[in-house]
């Protein structure tokens, strides 16, 4: 979205507008809801997550300081890994399936591997992985602010990435071998 | 590149197509409502401009008397014993003979003329008999005045109980006489309007959303737009000002031509000018800026009605069309009030680009007390679409609207 449009919708937004806020669902519902998928694997859930999502931000847009081209979006996801993380500490962590010792440290090359595919298996993660395995490579969050925003001990938030990291590695190579 | 980065890299700007979330479940059931009003409306207009040359067929019960009248009038040996005259709006006006002094005098009451004009249709009510240019119900009625006393007993009762009086009569017989006409003949009327001057309501723009409708407005935006509603000139622009915006209903007046075809369809296109009033206010602890918004549209319409009932003073139809709009004129007034008092003010001329459509559909009932001169309500439904202006109006902030409209018609020729 240009960056003058950004603004006007940001505008209309602060006055209230109801286009205005339909506008903002159309222009970025599809990017939130890719995010809050990623974090919560069930789809109805996922629907809640990104409602509540855009609630706060509505809510919220008074707040928002413009700095520049995105940083509305950017802003917007934000608020969308909040929520999601909030949603999935008040549940009962999943127990791993799988041990992360059985699985290969060795990186597979994912650039022959669609967006869409890695996004999946992100999603079939076990939730604790999971998050870590977002926070860390999407977010670029550091393992001390993991273990701050999701209530874990730092070497917890560690180990439970490289469980991640080697899991999906582990769907990864049997997707390229298969 | 390291593994991480690769994955970040596709799923940076990865999206998904998004549920319809409940929140906007109404919002999106009211734009495809609207949609299909849209929609309908051009079908409407396709059905009638593509369809055939004959006139579809009029009211059931019309057709029957039309029928009866024009055609099959049985003179007064056949009078119609075997059809059960019951009440005044369920005769059929077949076969009473009347003396012509009766039925004109009865016109007379109907016409609700002057004397002179009496006089003048009277005239020329003779000059068309005897030039034959009398319809032949009437004509035959006149012809067999003098079998009035070959009326069937049932039909001489006395005291008249349960039977129509020849007045009633004669009256039920014009009353249908007037309404097959109608449904027979061309028409063209004129007619003159004004929508929503008793609802020049504020329509308050805020979501249906929980969300806050004023808020900081430190942050910058596009010149053009900031200048019109969110000034960079406030006094104090350091501190956070609110920004809240309303918008009033569209007043429109309109001037229109209504063609009626033989049948239930009309055509009605003409003129109209609309005024759209908005106000913006931006808020700081001691100082608000107001921007008073007047934005004029001359449009031309265009829709196609169907008629649902009509009968010589009462018409219902159901109205579906579009119209396109043109911005002839706008200005906004800002003023600037510090702490109660006002120090400084601009003006600005405004503009648009562009046309503005919108489809609309409705349903209108007209009373005509005398004959050529009728009043109408005409409530709308209205779905403006968006033309890409980054002007703020009810047209862009509301644009699913209601409209009632009130005016009179004039008809030519019938």
């Amino acid at each position: 979205m240009p960056e003058y449009k950004e603004r006007e919708l940001l505008s209309r937004l602060r006055a209230g507008s109801e286009s205005a806020a339909r506008d903002f669902y159309r222009a970025y519902s599809g990017f939130l809801y890719a995010l809050c998928c990623r974090y919560v694997a069930d789809d109805d859930a996922a629907k809640d997550v990104l409602q509540d999502c855009i609630i706060k931000i509505l809510d919220g847009i008074g707040r928002f300081e413009y700095r520049g081209p995105g940083s509305l979006l950017a802003w917007a996801k934000r608020i969308a890994v909040n929520v999601s993380i909030s949603y999935l500490r008040r549940r009962p962590p999943e127990e791993p399936l799988e041990s992360w010792q059985d699985v290969a440290e060795e990186e597979p090359d994912v650039s022959a591997v669609p967006a869409e595919l890695i996004h999946r298996m992100i999603r079939e993660l076990p939730q604790g992985y999971r998050m870590v395995f977002n926070l860390f490579v999407l977010e670029g969050k550091t393992h001390k602010e993991i273990a701050s925003m999701l209530g874990i001990k730092e070497d917890s938030s560690a180990s439970q990435f490289h469980r991640a990291k080697a899991l999906l590695a582990k769907k990864i190579k049997e997707y390229i071998g298969s | 590149m390291s593994w991480e980065d690769q994955i970040r890299g596709k799923l940076e700007d990865f999206e998904m197509e998004s549920p319809e979330l409940p929140m906007f479940r109404h919002i999106e059931r009211r734009r495809r409502i609207y949609a299909l009003l849209a929609a309908a409306a051009a079908v409407l207009l396709c059905v009638f401009l593509l369809r055939p040359g004959a006139a579809p067929e009029p009211a059931a019960l019309s057709e029957t008397i039309v029928e009866t009248a024009a055609d099959d009038v049985p003179m007064m040996a056949e009078a119609p014993k075997e059809e059960p005259v019951s009440a005044r709006h369920d005769f059929v006006p077949t076969s009473i003979p009347v003396r012509s002094e009766d039925l004109d005098k009865t016109m007379e009451d109907f016409t609700g003329l002057s004397d002179s004009e009496k006089a003048a249709d009277e005239s020329l009510e003779k000059e068309r008999f005897y030039q034959n240019d009398v319809p032949a119900d009437r004509k035959n009625m006149a012809d067999n005045q003098d079998d009035i006393d070959q009326l069937p007993e049932e039909y001489k009762d006395a005291d008249g109980k349960g039977k129509p009086t020849e007045e009633e009569v004669l009256a039920a017989n014009e009353y249908w006489n007037e309404t097959r006409k109608a449904a027979k003949k061309h028409g063209l009327s004129a007619g003159l309007s004004l929508a929503n001057l008793r609802m020049g309501s504020s329509m308050r723009s805020g979501s249906p959303l929980s969300f806050n409708s004023a808020s900081p407005m430190s942050d910058p935006m596009s010149d053009e737009f900031r200048e019109i509603y969110a000034p960079s000139n406030t006094p104090h622009e350091d501190s956070p000002a609110r920004l809240s915006q309303k918008h009033n209903r569209p007043v429109r007046a309109g001037l229109s031509l209504r063609y009626d075809f033989p049948g239930r369809w009309s055509l009605t296109s003409g003129v109209t000018y609309s005024y759209l009033y908005s106000k913006f206010t931006s808020e700081g602890d001691n100082y608000s800026v107001v921007t008073k918004q007047s934005l004029s549209f001359i449009g031309i319409p265009l829709k196609v009605e169907f008629r649902l009932l009509e009968n010589p003073h009462w018409r219902a139809y159901a109205t579906a069309g579009i119209m396109a709009e043109k911005m002839v004129g706008g200005r906004s007034k800002m003023q600037t009030i510090v702490a109660g008092s006002r120090e400084g003010s601009g003006l600005k001329k405004l503009s648009m680009g562009g046309i503005q459509f919108s489809a609309n559909a409705g349903v209108g009932i007209e009373y005509s007390p005398v004959r050529r001169f009728s009043i109408y309500l005409e409530p709308e439904f209205s779905q403006y679409i968006d033309n890409g202006s980054r002007l703020l109006s009810s047209y862009s902030e509301h644009p699913s609207m209601f409209d009632l409209s009130l005016g009179f018609r004039l008809a030519f020729g019938k």
